[in-house]
């Protein structure tokens, strides 16, 4: 016993120097996790709160719009009761208000069955000036008594309503009351239509609202729209005039910082508490809008899942270093087994066995946890300034306390198993004995354990099937999911433990094989198998965990910046997306196309259609290239997609590139009417020519006059050019415009009657000289559809904002386009004003009434093919090869035809409902029916580097770009950070496996010494030795490697669609995909499992020679 | 069979150079037992080394079968001891994990032997050395004679023309120790190899048929079964060195 009792310092100094190989793989390992956890843990305490900013910065977002039915004497009551409702439910955040005060509409306009109505809203915004810029015109001043109310418009509404300064636009209320006159006295247009003030305006920031509803009567339902236009901003004076305040608005925007620092749950509901609070605060009650309450919700998800994924790195770090450890624990009990069986024959106990072991423990874990927290204290703060990494002013440099918990751990783990064999220790005889016939089957299994930890990990997969943490949303008490956070460990860690149970039948398998064997490397490798497995299974377990570690860091990482990738792709449509929020005109329009540095775009417009639905009409031809649509959202090949809506073009083609056109016509008279009438009534029409480019944008171009004198005349067009406009060009209508001929009591019912005739078309290549000959004689559109209307007169379908009741005045009528011989004829007769009597009685001006006659391109279908979403499909219970109606924007309706469907459409999102046609068949439809082809709104652009190309000025365009929103996405911590962690551990496990396995192989090749110098003497060189070592751990290591890459590529599957939300804790849009970098997990899994042994197969070339051994062993 | 020409074997250089061998020199005929005899130290580790082409003279040469050793690249050395050389060591040099029969059959899979071969080989050469019985077992579970005697059956197993032994019976009781040396003597009389023992065992040394003497690297004397045959300057053979 004396011999037994002095194990002190000294004992522990020469037996450490004994196996310091180990002991310094086990300090390396606690060195490096410990670390590591430290920059994880600093990290974590750093990035939520940042993160948490980041997902407030933008105003949108934290914004909250109210309205409420009210009056001028309660509305500044109404603001101090938000106030104080607000300052309640935020203690300690700051917000700014704006507020609107509005009168009741004034309806322009209304059907007799009330389906169709337009009103104008009369408003007065706080801080509007400052906001806009007025285009024409002065702002309005007080109102006068008796006087209409001086307002000032909206351009865009302007335009739509055919007004411009002086109009003088008259209305009712829609609940009835006295006649409201407005007076236009000014024009503006918003400076930036996308701030966020324009929230506090009822009307959109275009200037027009359409709403669609529904009106029930008399047991039946109809659908009716109202077009709204406005604001019609007044002086506040006008309020106390004949106009009165019946609603108010306010916009409401809180503090980014203040809330980013707060309880975010805690918040949330105070949120919503003074939202509820509020919408029954006033009597007619309170309307709130507000993506706040759910924004707070969902950052507290989202901060939830990010703790979540930290500690899935967490313990995923543990799981590796602890299979690390036990390898070097096991290794350096199997080195000391003979030590320890001849202490226990001496009489030693086993604590005093176990005391040494655990003093050795203490000092290792003690040294190395502490030095791995300092160093990766530090190396903390080196990393926060490095790139994505990148933590804003948060983090202090101190060490937190979760990071000296991961080094107490480590400890607790390091002293556990090393100690445990100790505890072991067996006699010389027993040592011997298991020396020869080692267990077949590990303790743990023995005890059944490695099944309970197979149970859970069987239970953890089956929760991650199909998990998703967007249902999951709260805290619970620990701050983070459970499920989340330890299903994917317990997962691997049963999946390892597989081979345990499956190692008895593979040693049987391998002990019958090596009979058969007729080489030594085979069969080496395979008693290997058979007569240690355990000894082996310990670096295989190693390396699946290691490099399924691996494997799921590098898929976290891929996948979510694939995701960013997608999300911001889908965001914007394209690299970069320009959108003029009002239209710009056609020339424009190809000036953004052809802006320096674009290399594919498309044109569109996005109208809205009702029920949250849009129309999306784009240029087919090159959406292929300029749409970034991610090929798993359609059913379709992308380009067979895009091929279905492919337009037909309508109209006559102008061949080459044409810098005029000109059409020789001529109006000649008809039936009774003279020559002398039709040119006293009819004069010299303005004409115009619709010209549609390439892309679809329909430039509506003069032609000069045509003067009706029966004579053929050169209609000369200036064409837009190259440079503006997309090649090639084609005709597909012609307007003649004239003043309506004057009431004359001696006419036919329906005015002169004339023709015109279209004779043929030319084009010239240059601005100034002749044309070439005629490329299209007349009768080419004898095909095409004509019509004739007046907005002033009775009859007429559109621009009309008052409906006349029948007078004596008649419209203008076309007949249908003829052929007659080379010429089409086009018989018409022109209409004519009311008798006076009726125009003093409607104030009709004469002067300013004029006729139109279009001559139109037909298309070959009375519909448009179009691409629906699955959602709108859904909604409207509508198929492949349906067809239905829209009206975009409210306007006149198109049939479409659904050619073809897509899962999801970028840029649309909601309730994914939307249709996608083609641009140019769209307006080519609503050319021929005489409707205003829809503006462009939109480019999609594709462009160098994804940079935004030099864009016009003054258009008041607004700009969006993929590598924006991407680097938008990437920089909020609280997303990237977590998966930055999952990398970085999966980086450090190559270390801990390769840094384990080494070990390993060195401790066989140590324990081989001497049957390397027997195998020397028999006859095997050093090459045959180093190969044979080579398959001998290859045969494991590499199938080993395998499993755990396919764990990893299993484990990554399962968590990913689970854990990739939106900064809302919502799901992406479009999907995560699982992407695993083959590539790099692959070429790790190798390093793990094969760098190692190469370098041990180095080792044995290098050796010393054989005989210096075997003279070692004679002595 | 063997012919050793003043084989020299210095380790290391200048003053710390230690001279292991100097000038042995010698000549062993075939089938014969010849044991070499000498103190801890004197060379016989060394010798047996170069004559098996494990280790390589300072200077000198040496023959086996005709064939200069040190003259051999290393890929003939290790045709050498594959074909031709095998060597049973002190420590038995078994492969642990491996039972008696399969260390036996170690020499045969580096042949390349057909399976069914190998196993007649095996059994034959485990019943030759009288260990049949123990086939199974590992040798941790053998006593120190059986498994020197499964070494001494690996080493015939691949039937080379040299037996190289280096103090096979020094960690044997006496008893034991002299089994073994009646089984070397009639391996050597029935399979006709030649062996080549350093030992310290009487036993042996009375039934070899040649007694090299070594001493301090030098041949001290040469007995063989016939009479003793002085080195110059030596004693008489039979006397322990120092």
């Amino acid at each position: 016993m004396r011999s037994v009792r002095g194990l002190g310092l000294t004992f522990l100094a020469r037996r450490a120097r004994a196996s310091s190989l180990l002991l310094a793989c086990l300090a390396a390992t606690v060195l490096i996790s410990t670390g590591l956890a430290a920059v994880l843990w600093s990290f974590a305490v750093a990035v939520i709160p940042q993160g948490a900013g980041s997902a407030l910065a933008a105003p949108q977002g934290r914004v909250m719009k109210l309205t409420g039915v009210t009056n001028a004497g309660e509305a500044a009551a109404d603001s101090k009761l938000i106030r104080g409702t607000l300052r309640e439910a935020w203690p300690g955040v700051r917000f700014q208000m704006q507020s609107a005060l509005w009168a009741e509409p004034v309806q322009l306009s209304i059907t007799s069955s009330g389906t169709y109505s337009t009103q104008i809203q009369p408003a007065s915004l706080a801080g509007l000036r400052a906001r806009v810029t007025l285009t024409a015109g002065k702002w309005p001043g007080a109102p006068r008594p008796g006087s209409p109310v001086p307002v000032a418009l909206p351009a865009a509404a302007a335009s739509r309503l055919h007004v411009g300064l002086g109009s003088v636009l008259t209305g009712s209320p829609p609940s009835g009351g006295p006649k409201v006159s407005l007076l236009v006295t000014g024009l503006f247009q918003a400076k930036h239509p996308a701030a966020l003030y324009w929230g506090v305006d009822l009307v959109a920031s275009s200037g027009i609202t359409v709403q669609h509803y529904t009106i029930s009567t008399a047991g039946s339902s109809e659908p009716a729209t109202t077009v709204s236009y406005g604001p019609a901003v007044l002086n506040p004076a006008a309020f106390s005039g004949g106009l009165a305040v019946t609603q108010a608005s306010w916009l409401v925007l809180p503090q980014a910082n203040a809330m980013a620092h707060g309880n975010v749950f805690a918040l949330a509901a105070r949120t919503t508490q003074a939202v509820s609070k509020l919408s029954v605060a006033l009597p007619e009650g309170l309307q709130v809008t507000s993506r706040l309450p759910q924004l707070l919700d969902g950052l507290g998800s989202t901060s939830v899942l990010a703790r979540s994924l930290f500690t899935i790195a967490a313990l995923m770090l543990l799981l590796v270093a602890g299979a690390g450890l036990a390898l070097a624990a096991r290794l350096l009990a199997s080195l000391r087994e003979d030590e320890s069986a001849l202490l226990r024959a001496r009489g030693a106990t086993r604590w005093q066995l176990a005391r040494p072991v655990l003093a050795e423990a203490v000092l290792l874990g003690v040294a190395a946890g502490s030095a791995g927290v300092l160093i990766g204290t530090r190396l903390t703060g080196v990393l926060a300034r490095l790139g994505d990494l990148r933590v804003e002013g948060h983090l202090s440099g101190s060490i937190t306390s979760l990071a000296w918990l991961s080094a107490l751990v480590m400890l607790v783990l390091c002293a556990a198993v090393m100690a445990w064999p100790a505890l072991q220790a067996v006699t010389p005889g027993a040592a011997r004995l298991r020396r020869a016939r080692q267990a077949r089957l590990a303790g743990m299994a023995w005890a059944g354990g490695d099944l309970a930890v197979l149970a859970l990990a069987v239970v953890a997969v089956w929760e991650l099937r199909g998990y998703s943490a967007v249902a999951h949303p709260g805290p619970g008490s620990l701050g983070i999911d459970p499920v989340v956070a330890i299903a994917p460990a317990l997962a691997l860690a049963g999946l390892t433990l597989i081979p345990l149970r499956g190692l008895p039948l593979l040693a049987r398998l391998a002990d019958k094989v090596t009979d058969y064997e007729r080489r030594l490397a085979a069969a080496m490798v395979s008693w290997q198998i058979a007569r240690q497995p355990i000894r082996q299974a310990g670096p295989a377990l190693l390396v699946v965990i290691a490099t399924a570690t691996t494997t799921l860091g590098l898929a976290g990482y891929a996948s979510w910046r694939q995701s960013v990738a997608d999300q911001a792709a889908f965001t914007v449509g394209s690299d970069v997306r320009v959108d003029a929020v009002d239209g710009v005109p056609p020339t424009a329009a190809g000036r953004i196309t052809r802006a320096p540095g674009v290399t594919a775009a498309t044109v569109g417009s996005v109208a809205g259609i009702g029920h949250g639905g849009e129309l999306i009409a784009l240029d087919a031809n090159t959406a292929s290239k300029a749409i970034l649509l991610r090929p798993d959202l359609s059913p379709l090949p992308v380009g067979a997609l895009w091929r279905r809506i492919h337009p037909h073009p309508i109209g006559e083609t102008l061949p080459g590139a044409p810098a005029r056109l000109a059409i020789l016509a001529a109006i000649g008279r008809r039936g009774s009417s003279s020559a002398a009438e039709i040119r006293r009534y009819i004069g010299s029409p303005t004409a115009t020519a619709w010209i549609q480019d390439a892309t679809g944008v329909i430039y509506q171009l003069p032609a000069g006059r045509l003067p009706a004198d029966g004579q053929p005349h050169a209609l000369v067009v200036t064409l837009p050019g190259r440079r503006l406009a997309s090649y090639p060009l084609r005709l597909i209508g012609l307007t003649l415009s004239f003043v309506v001929p004057p009431y004359d009591r001696s006419y036919e019912a329906l005015g002169p009657t004339a023709t015109l005739t279209i004779e043929s078309l030319a084009v010239s290549r240059t601005a100034r000289g002749p044309f070439a000959a005629p490329f299209r004689h007349g009768d080419a559109l004898s095909s095409w559809a004509s019509e004739a209307y007046s907005p002033s007169v009775p009859t007429g379908p559109s621009g009309a904002y008052g409906q006349i009741p029948t007078t004596d005045g008649v419209g203008p009528f076309a007949g249908l386009v003829r052929r007659a011989g080379q010429a089409a004829r086009i018989p018409f007769q022109a209409g004519h004003d009311p008798s006076p009597k009726i125009q003093r009685e409607f104030g009709f001006d004469a002067a300013q009434a004029f006729d139109q006659l279009m001559i139109t391109a037909q298309p070959a279908t009375a519909s448009v093919p179009a691409i629906a979403t699955d959602g709108f499909l859904a909604a409207n219970r509508l198929h492949l090869g349906s067809f239905t109606s829209v009206s975009p924007d409210g306007g006149p309706g198109i049939t479409v035809h659904i050619v073809a469907s897509v899962r999801r459409f970028p840029t649309v999102f909601g309730q994914n409902r939307a249709l996608i046609v083609d641009y140019g068949a769209v307006n080519g439809l609503l050319a021929a029916n005489l409707a205003q082809p829809l503006p462009v709104t939109t480019w999609w652009l594709r462009t160098v580097g994804g940079r935004v190309p030099r864009l016009p000025a003054g258009l008041g365009l607004s700009v969006v770009t993929t590598a924006s929103q991407r680097a938008a996405l990437l920089s909020n911590p609280l997303l990237t950070a977590p998966r930055q962690a999952m990398l970085a551990i999966g980086v450090v496990a190559v270390l801990l496996g390769v840094l384990g396995f080494s070990v390993s192989v060195a401790a066989s090749l140590r324990a081989r010494r001497t049957q390397s110098a027997v195998f020397a003497a028999l006859g095997i060189g050093k090459t045959a030795q180093a190969a044979q070592l080579c398959l001998e751990q290859c045969v494991l290591s590499v199938p080993a490697a395998a499993a755990g890459l396919l764990a990893g590529i299993g484990l990554a599957h399962l968590l990913v669609p689970a854990v990739t939300l939106t900064t809302d804790a919502a799901a992406p849009v479009p999907w995560a995909l699982v992407v695993v970098p083959l590539g790099p997990a692959v070429a790790l899994a190798l390093v793990t499992a094969a760098a190692p042994v190469a370098a041990a197969a180095l080792s044995v070339l290098r050796r010393p020679d054989p005989a210096a051994q075997l003279r070692a062993e004679a002595v | 069979m063997v012919i050793a020409d003043g084989i020299r074997r210095t380790f290391g250089s200048g003053h710390t150079a230690v001279h292991a061998l100097r000038g042995v020199s010698f000549t062993i005929e075939r089938a014969q037992l010849v044991a070499l005899r000498g103190r801890s130290g004197s060379g016989k580790t060394t010798l047996l080394n170069i004559i098996g082409g494990l280790d390589d003279p300072t200077s000198g040469s040496v023959w086996v079968d005709g064939r200069e050793v040190n003259r051999m690249t290393e890929r003939e050395r290790l045709a050498l001891r594959r074909d031709r050389v095998a060597f049973i060591f002190q420590s038995f040099g078994l492969v642990p994990m491996l039972s008696a029969a399969e260390n036996v059959g170690v020499p045969l899979r580096i042949a390349g032997l057909r399976p069914t071969e190998r196993r007649e080989r095996v059994a034959a050469m485990l019943a030759l050395t009288g260990v049949a019985s123990h086939a199974a077992h590992r040798p941790d579970e053998l006593s120190g004679g059986q498994q020197q005697r499964v070494a001494i059956a690996r080493a015939l197993a691949g039937r080379p023309g040299l037996l190289i032994a280096d103090e096979p019976t020094s960690q044997l009781d006496l008893e034991t120790g002299q089994q073994i040396m009646e089984l070397l003597l009639s391996v050597v009389r029935s399979e006709g190899v030649t062996a080549l023992v350093a030992t310290h065992d009487e036993a042996l040394i009375g039934v070899a048929d040649q007694v090299i003497m070594l001493e301090d690297g030098s041949v001290a004397g040469i007995q063989s079964a016939a009479g003793v045959e002085s080195a110059a300057g030596l004693g008489p053979v039979g006397a322990e060195g120092g």
